[in-house]
């Protein structure tokens, strides 16, 4: 079949499938973020301690909670590839969502090179082990193609994959809690009572743990991204969205009490694996096992989830021209936005480079923590222009506006804990978000279609 | 070689291969489907 | 119904220049900073370098027994020990910041609800306009 003949049969579109349900939900939101179990939560014991770690994880465990909520609202309402910049464009306006895209695209590919810099770490640090040195550069490399490829491939594939490897990560960190504390049977070997300090920074130190704190839970807020792929977004996103939530909050739980009754504070604030490390102070060669698998195979949903989630946050922008619109194809066979993923590619192995895991980790939340504060003021907006009953929603969340004041002003805590020892960072970052608004008001937004930017079946919003 | 160096060259060329093969495949592709068609997916619309 | 806005076509040199934009703005802003970070103060390399101890780094022998079993000798676990974040708050450092994130905000807000009204105006029509 010829282009042209191709061009000249029936006007089909060439749309993404609706095929998910939700448990595929719940496995690209946790999929995404139970590495951060396995890798980065630990900073924030290196920001304020054990303790302070713990404090951390409770209180933006009620951050995230807050988002779910206000997140599944819209996001069920407003059920397209784009999650959070579609809303934005709804809601707020052609530069917020421009924004918001970017939010997306820069905290799921940060998270990215996060993911392939731990996996690539992990065979350093195994190899080391039988005392060879190896490069982790074809490490980072591979992990990246590979999950490219599948994400080129298709969407199906990748999310039932998602599946199964994030259930083994899950039930890897709850053997380890089994056998460490003693309630599988074997000798407990927790010490809490002896490794535990006093705040090493007192209170200002919690606060600054916050900044890491985030990463036990970041990116729930990728099961929207599925949104226009989904075959009942009014009850699986809200399903799988706090499903996820309570899975995480386990999963956190758990590795902060087994991590934090393991190893001394301070080599804990700065591990790279703080679970494998878990594992092999266990002893036990199978657990060690296990704990390498969960570890890679933590790493390599996430990042998966990752590339799912940013090449559709990229394609949606360019498919309203927000972004150069060739990004918008969509591969005629495998229906997945094909360019836009390759695009990102470069982009989250040279930062995987850099090596600097803590740092990479801070763009990420940063961009996300962008994305939250948005979302605190985003809801009041939407009940406002469009209140209860005057469009269908698919889930009306409770008690508003109590989450999304609670999320504004935990937002606030957070930036200000990010200020306290990563400043230069927390600068940089809005550095980049303002000039790449310059240009895109001077230079982009000319090429954009106003009206079509609108495409939600809704009335006209209210008070304008 | 030992093994760590013939696991690296091995990933490296796993990549390389992958990499490649969607580079082709992109290629392939706009050439044998119009742009208009390529970009013709919508937002928010139903299947 | 007031006339939809005609966007010019892109061309596709033009798309590609913005892609490369788009690059070297995520690398400038991003990158450039974690490449030219200064690396953290040296130790004074000089002959008074007391000898450091488990007990000088307020390690008490169940710390000392973990960090043995995970592998890392004392010269490694000094300065993970040693190396503390500094918590001053510079008034100056933080009232920028905060200017420059609420300015953000601020900006954005404002531009994103003139260019939504054109947007609603051109799907929706001439309304009451505020």
């Amino acid at each position: 079949m010829t282009a042209a003949s191709m061009a000249a049969a029936a006007p089909q579109k060439n749309a993404l499938l609706k095929v998910l349900g939700p448990i595929h939900v719940w496995a690209l939101g946790v999929g995404i973020v139970l590495v951060g179990e396995y890798m980065g939560w630990n900073f924030s014991v290196g920001k304020g301690g054990a303790y302070g770690s713990l404090i951390a994880c409770w209180i933006i465990g009620l951050l995230y909670t807050c988002v779910a909520m206000i997140d599944s609202e819209v996001t069920s309402t407003v059920a397209a590839a784009g999650g959070q910049y579609t809303q934005a464009k709804h809601i707020i306006g052609p530069l917020m969502a421009f924004n918001v895209g970017l939010y997306l695209v820069m905290a799921y590919t940060m998270l990215e090179a996060a993911d392939a810099l731990v996996v690539g770490d992990l065979i350093k640090t195994v190899a080391g082990q039988y005392g060879a040195e190896v490069d982790t550069k074809p490490f980072v490399v591979l992990t990246v193609a590979v999950l490219a490829w599948l994400n080129y491939r298709g969407v199906f594939m990748t999310l039932t994959v998602n599946f199964v490897i994030t259930a083994f990560a899950f039930i890897a960190i709850v053997l380890l809690f089994f056998s460490t504390t003693g309630l599988g049977g074997a000798e407990p070997i927790l010490r809490h009572s002896e490794l535990l300090t006093e705040l090493p920074y007192g209170w200002i130190g919690v606060v600054a743990a916050l900044q890491f704190g985030m990463w036990y839970y970041l990116g729930i807020e990728g099961t929207c991204q599925a949104a226009e792929e989904v075959r009942s977004p009014g009850r699986s996103i809200p399903l799988g969205t706090m499903g996820g939530m309570i899975t995480l909050l386990i999963a956190a739980t758990m590795t902060w009490y087994v991590c934090a009754g393991l190893m001394p504070w301070e080599y804990l604030g700065q591990a790279v694996t703080p679970l494998y490390d878990a594992g092999r102070l266990t002893g036990n060669l199978e657990m060690e096992v296990v704990l390498f698998i969960g570890t890679i195979f933590a790493a390599v949903a996430s990042a998966n989830g990752c590339i799912n989630d940013a090449s559709r946050a990229w394609f949606s922008m360019a498919r309203d021209r927000y972004m150069p619109q060739w990004f918008g194809a969509v591969h005629p066979r495998y229906r997945t936005p094909y360019r836009s993923i390759l695009f990102l590619v470069p982009i989250a192995v040279s930062f995987a480079f850099t090596g600097l895991l803590d740092q990479v980790v801070t763009f990420s939340i940063l961009s996300g923590l962008l994305g939250y504060t948005f979302m605190s003021f985003n809801i009041v907006r939407f009940r406002k222009l469009w209140p209860l009953g005057s469009i269908n929603r698919g889930y009306v969340h409770p008690f508003h506006p109590i989450p999304c004041i609670l999320l504004g002003l935990l937002c606030a805590a957070t930036y200000f804990a990010t200020y306290l020892g990563y400043g230069a960072s927390l600068l940089s970052i809005m550095a980049f978000y303002i000039l790449i608004s310059v240009w895109f008001v001077t230079r982009r937004y000319k090429y954009v279609r106003r009206g079509d930017q609108f495409t939600m079946p809704w009335p006209r919003p209210k008070g304008y | 070689m030992d093994f760590w160096t013939a696991l690296e060259y091995a990933a490296w060329a796993v990549s390389i291969v992958l990499f490649g093969w969607m580079l082709a495949d992109a290629r392939f592709t706009s050439s044998q489907y119009g742009e208009d068609f390529l970009l013709s997916s919508r937002e928010g619309e139903d299947e | 119904m007031s006339k939809p806005y005609q966007p010019p076509v892109q061309s596709g040199a033009g798309q590609f220049f913005d892609s490369l934009v788009v690059l070297v703005l995520v690398y400038v802003s991003l990158m450039a900073p974690l490449l030219f970070k200064e690396a953290p103060a040296a130790p004074e390399a000089g002959a008074e370098k007391p000898a450091v101890t488990w007990e000088s780094l307020n390690q008490t022998p169940a710390m000392v027994e973990q960090w043995d079993k995970l592998g890392v000798n004392i010269e490694a676990a000094a300065p993970m020990i040693a190396n503390r974040f500094d918590y001053t708050i510079e008034p100056v450092s933080l009232i920028l910041t905060i200017l420059v994130i609420v300015g953000y905000f601020f900006f954005v807000l404002r531009t994103s609800d003139r260019e939504f009204r054109e947007v609603i105006r051109e799907r929706f029509g001439p309304g009451k306009e505020n």
